[in-house]
Order: C-alpha cells, then sequence, then structure tokens
C-alpha cells in the first residue's frame, strides 16, 4: 500500500494538527477559548475530513479498480501461456510419440523378419541335410551295385581267363601237333619250354584283356569265341581269329 | 485446523477428473511451468508417460486418503525415488500452488473455500511425508550415482549387455535388486529400471541386460546406441527379489528373456555363500534368437555343482532342446514345494508361472517376482 504513506491516517491528524492550532483566551466573564473561533475551526475541520474521507474511497476505489485490471490481466496472460505450452506440449509428445511409434513398428518388423529367416534358414539346413542323407544312402547303395558289378566281372575274367589257357594250351598243342608231323626230333627237344612260354605269354594277355571293364564284355565274347573255338579244334584257322576278335571289339 | 473432509476431496477429485484425466495433467504441468520455469529442466521433453504417473499417483493417494498405512509408504517411496529427478524441499509449494489451481479451474463452480483449505492441508501433509523421507534417505544415500560404459556386447540385433562402472562411492544394491538407469545424454530425464546381473563387485562394476523395447525410448538406445563411454546415472536401488540371509532351501530360478539378469545375480551370490543351496535356473525364450547366454550358462552349470541350467524354447521348432513355455516346462520337471522360488519375466510369462508353481504345491509365500516395465 504505497501510495498511501503520504496520507496521514486518521489517528495521527490530532497529532499533526497540535503544532499549528492555538485558539485566542476568551476575554470578559469567561476564561477560555473564543467560542467564534472555536466554531469555525470545527466547521473547517469537518470539511476537510469530509474531503479526505471523500478522497480516500476515490482513491481506494481506484487501487480496487486498478488492482482488478491487474488480476484480470495477469490470469488472462497466464492462461495464453498455459495454452501455449499446453499446445506446444501437446504437439512436442504428438511428434515424439508417432517417432516412437515408427520406431516400435521398424523394430517388430526387423524381429518379425529375422525370425522369418532362422526358421527359414533352420527350414534350408533340414532339408541340405534331408538331400545329404538321400546322396549318401544312394552312394553307399551305388557302392553295393558297383561291387557286385565287379565281383561279377571279377568272376567273368577267371573264366576268361581259365577259357583262354585252354584255347592256347590247344592251340600250342595243336601247333606242337602240327610240327611234330614235320619233324618230331624238334617237337621232342622243344617242347617242355615252348609250353612254358606259350603259357606265360598268354597269361598276361588274358589278364589284360579283363583287366579293362570294356574289354570286360569283350571277354564274355571272347569266353564264347573260345569255347567255339574249344569246340571246334582241330582247325587252325579260325582259332587266332576268335581271338583277336576281343581286343578288337 | 479442522479435520479434513476426505469424502468432500474424493468426491471433487472425481469431478475434476472427469475433464479427461490428460486435460488435467496438461494443465497442471502448464501451470507449473508457466509460474516456475525452472522446473521444467526436470522433465523428459515428451511428457505422455509423465503425465500419466501423475494421474495415477494422485489417484493412489485420493483413493487411499483414508488408508494412511498403505498410504505413507507408498507417499515415503514417492519422496525418496524424486530425489534422482533433483527435486529439492523448495519445489513441493510450487507443486502444490500448481494442483491447487488446477483443481480449482477444473471444479467450475462446484470450487469453494472450504475445498480450498482441505486441499491445502491434505498436499501439506502429502509433501511434508516426501520430504520426511527424502530427507531422511539423503543422510545415506546420494540422491543418484554417476556412472559409465565400459564394455557392450550386442550378442543379438536386440539385445545388449552393458557393463557400467559406478563413480564415486558404491552403490548399496542387493544381488537381485534394480536400479533406475538414465541415460543422461542419449535421453535424459528418462528412467527406467534395470537389475545388475552380478552380485556387488570390489571394481564397482554392474552388469546390465537390455532388451530392445519396440518404441521404448531408453531400451532403444541402451541396446542400438551406448558404448563405451556413454554417461549414465543410476538410481537407488530398490525390490525384494533377494535372498533371505537366513534361508536354506534349494532354490527354484525361472527366468524369462532378460528377467534372468537379476537370478544370475543370485546364482553368484548363492556361490559367493559357498554354494550351500542346491539351485536349479530354467531360462525361457520365444526364438532361439533370444538365446545371448548360452556359453555363459553353460560355464555356470560346468563350474558349480550345486547348479542345474535348463533351457527352453517356446516357439522356434529349430531349437535342440526342451521346447514349450518356460512355466510348462518347469512345473514338468519337478517338485519344487520344498524350494523357494524366484520369478522374473515378461508380465505374462510371470503370471503364468505363479500360478503353475501354486497350482503345483508351491506356497505363494516362497515365491518372489519381478517383471518388466512395459517400455
Amino acid at each position: 500500500m504505497t501510495a498511501f504513506e503520504g496520507d496521514p491516517g486518521p489517528t495521527d491528524r490530532p497529532a499533526a494538527a497540535a503544532g499549528r492550532i492555538s485558539f485566542a483566551e476568551t476575554r470578559g466573564f469567561s476564561r477560555g477559548y473564543d467560542e467564534a473561533e472555536v466554531d469555525a475551526y470545527v466547521s473547517r475541520a469537518a470539511q476537510d475530513l469530509a474531503d479526505r474521507d471523500a478522497e480516500l474511497d476515490a482513491v481506494r476505489q481506484e487501487v480496487e479498480h486498478l488492482r482488478g485490471r491487474l488480476m484480470s490481466g495477469d490470469n488472462e496472460r497466464v492462461m495464453q501461456s498455459l495454452n501455449i505450452l499446453t499446445r506446444a506440449q501437446k504437439t512436442a509428445d504428438e511428434t515424439v510419440g508417432r517417432a516412437d511409434e515408427h520406431s516400435a513398428r521398424v523394430m517388430t518388423e526387423a524381429r518379425t523378419l529375422h525370425d522369418e529367416a532362422r526358421r527359414q534358414a533352420a527350414r534350408i539346413i533340414d532339408e541340405s541335410h534331408r538331400q545329404a542323407q538321400e546322396v549318401a544312402e544312394q552312394a553307399v547303395a551305388d557302392h553295393g551295385e558297383l561291387a557286385r558289378q565287379t565281383a561279377y566281372l571279377q568272376t567273368m575274367r577267371e573264366v576268361a581267363r581259365t577259357q583262354m589257357e585252354a584255347f592256347l594250351m590247344g592251340l600250342y598243342d595243336r601247333v606242337a601237333q602240327e610240327y611234330g608231323r614235320a619233324d618230331p626230333r624238334a617237337v621232342a627237344e622243344a617242347s617242355p619250354p615252348a609250353r612254358a612260354d606259350g603259357a606265360t605269354t598268354a597269361r598276361p594277355s588274358a589278364g589284360s584283356l579283363v583287366s579293362d571293364g570294356v574289354v570286360g564284355l569283350g571277354a564274355g565274347a571272347a569266353d564264347s569265341s573260345a569255347t567255339a573255338g574249344a569246340r571246334s579244334r582241330g582247325e587252325a584257322r579260325p582259332r587266332p581269329a576268335a581271338v583277336s576278335r576281343p581286343t578288337g571289339a | 485446523m479442522a479435520e479434513i473432509d476426505t469424502a468432500a476431496l474424493k468426491d471433487n477429485w472425481a469431478l475434476v477428473a472427469s475433464s479427461g484425466p490428460d486435460e488435467v495433467a496438461h494443465f497442471f504441468y502448464a501451470h507449473l511451468f508457466v509460474h516456475h520455469p525452472e522446473t521444467r529442466d526436470m522433465f523428459a521433453p515428451a511428457m505422455t508417460r509423465q503425465r500419466n504417473r501423475l494421474v495415477t499417483a494422485l489417484g493412489r493417494v485420493v483413493s487411499d486418503v483414508d488408508h494412511l498405512e498403505e498410504l505413507v509408504p507408498f507417499l515415503q517411496d514417492l519422496g525418496r525415488d524424486h530425489r534422482k529427478f533433483g527435486a529439492l524441499s523448495a519445489h513441493y509449494p510450487a507443486v502444490g500452488a500448481s494442483l491447487v489451481a488446477t483443481l480449482r479451474h477444473f471444479s467450475y463452480d462446484a470450487w469453494t473455500d472450504r475445498l480450498q483449505e482441505d486441499w491445502v492441508a491434505a498436499y501439506g501433509i502429502v509433501a511434508d511425508t516426501m520430504i520426511a523421507a527424502a530427507d531422511e534417505a539423503a543422510k545415506t544415500m546420494p540422491p543418484w550415482w554417476d556412472a559409465e560404459v565400459v564394455a557392450s556386447t550386442r550378442p543379438t540385433f536386440d539385445i545388449a549387455v552393458l557393463r557400467v562402472r559406478v563413480d564415486g562411492p558404491p552403490l548399496p544394491y542387493v544381488a537381485g535388486q534394480s536400479v533406475a538407469v538414465e541415460p543422461v545424454d542419449l535421453r535424459p530425464r528418462e528412467w527406467r529400471f534395470y537389475s545388475p546381473a552380478n552380485a556387488p563387485r570390489e571394481d564397482s562394476t554392474i552388469d546390465l541386460h537390455v532388451r530392445l523395447v519396440p518404441g521404448g525410448p531408453v531400451s532403444t538406445v541402451l541396446a542400438r546406441s551406448a558404448g563405451v563411454g556413454e554417461r549414465l546415472r543410476l538410481g537407488p536401488p530398490i525390490g525384494a527379489l533377494t535372498l533371505d540371509p537366513d534361508a536354506d532351501r534349494p532354490l527354484l530360478l525361472v527366468a524369462g528373456g532378460t528377467g534372468i539378469a537379476p537370478l544370475l545375480a543370485l546364482v553368484e551370490q548363492v556361490g559367493s555363500d559357498g554354494g550351500k543351496r542346491p539351485t536349479h535356473l530354467f531360462f525361457g525364450v520365444r526364438s532361439g534368437r533370444e538365446l545371448y547366454l548360452t556359453e555363459t550358462l553353460a560355464a555356470l552349470d560346468r563350474r558349480h555343482p550345486w547348479l542345474e541350467v535348463t533351457t527352453a524354447v517356446s516357439d522356434d521348432e529349430s531349437f535342440d532342446g526342451p521346447q514349450g513355455l518356460i512355466s510348462d516346462i518347469v512345473v514338468a520337471a519337478g517338485d519344487w514345494s520344498g524350494h523357494d522360488a524366484y520369478v522374473c519375466g515378461s508380465p505374462a510369462m510371470v503370471e503364468a508361472t505363479v500360478k503353475q508353481l501354486v497350482a503345483h504345491g508351491v506356497p505363494e509365500t516362497s515365491i518372489r517376482f519381478d517383471e518388466f516395465g512395459e517400455s
């Protein structure tokens, strides 16, 4: 209430007045102040008091009015600030909320993709395992077939070799016989070593024939030719041709 | 002072809240920040969660106003918790003034002098309780601990294991408790709770297992962005997922995902107590992607004869091991009625596991649990 500090309140009015107010003493019969002067002062003081009260009321009204304006102005500004701040905060929250939502969506998708990729990878691995298993089983099966064929071919080789030997021996005997007729003495001398030589030369050639897979079939053919050769023993010419046929096949 | 008319406060709060809790909270914070701009810095830029928290806390205070035996501990926790935000006793009158202004604003013609008096008186009691608890806590603990990431690994794209070193005085936690974590630079003023995955160490380091929560502001930066040197603040330890030092019963620990962190701390604690309590740790995840601890768990299993570890996956056919919900696998694996059970994981996992254990004869009093927050 700084506005009122200069205004002498009702309580200090007599004190302030005491210094400057003086009344003349009455003369004649009665002692005391001059009645007229006192009356005049009292009426003047009453007027002053009324004036000041009126002034005070006016000032008080003015203060109330100003205070009211001040308050409403303050409230208005405060409300404005509150609204601006609230709007700003709502905007900020929406923006952040959208960003968080986006981030959530991206992460959820990433997780789904990741898990899907894992599942797919697992499926691929399973499938590869399955296929590898199949290949391995096939290989085992193939190996069995190969072994069977090899065994068959080995048998064939032995058969072919035996028959070839028989054929060659037959051929040798025949040659020896033919020679014997021409020169019996020479045959008697050459017979044992020549027979041995014939055996050693015939074996490797028969072996080499069968060691080759392709020729193996030829060995089968040789088998039949050799059999035929053996059957037609006694005829010199066709036999060498029968022997050479498998090699050419 | 006249007795507070709590029924009138409840009615008034119901009236105020009918304007929409979020609107009310918006007005409250705007009022606070206009009159005390210095308080704005104590809050995160985005305020959505904060408004929810305010409305929840106010609702709790109002509804429990006649049950002081429950309300007082809640307010004491709240007061202690607010220290880490930098709240000082000087802030409380500012909050009170804005709170009363907010209530008056949304009461319209229903506002009375009596309501004003009662709200002011009630808030005074709330503030005094919070301040007293905060001051008491201040005698023994700093408001927060500064910490720094000293190592980080990302076993998978959405899980990170951070080793942080606490600077200054040690953080006095017990194995199994959690601490609030604020990434000071990456997400200022956002705090989320994490559980150290280790018992307290001499070198003041703590391992945090962070699972990225889609859209979670703190977990996202901790799991993806926080590298060595990242600054964090840690709040005071809370939680009761701790070992009773006097108990000697065998332990059943059931974890879902990164909920295994506090349970690993318990395993360490059992070990450093001499391995006297036979312990079975179950670790359940949805996808094989989340199996980020395979080697750690295998090593623990090998090292500790008193420990057995079972890992199960619920939704990944490619996993070579037990498949199914961990809650089912646990109860199928044995009789746990003589064990002390500790359960930590997602709310759904915790609920299912506790329910199953109770149904299979484990007394509720023998089960302690903790669950993840939503973000």
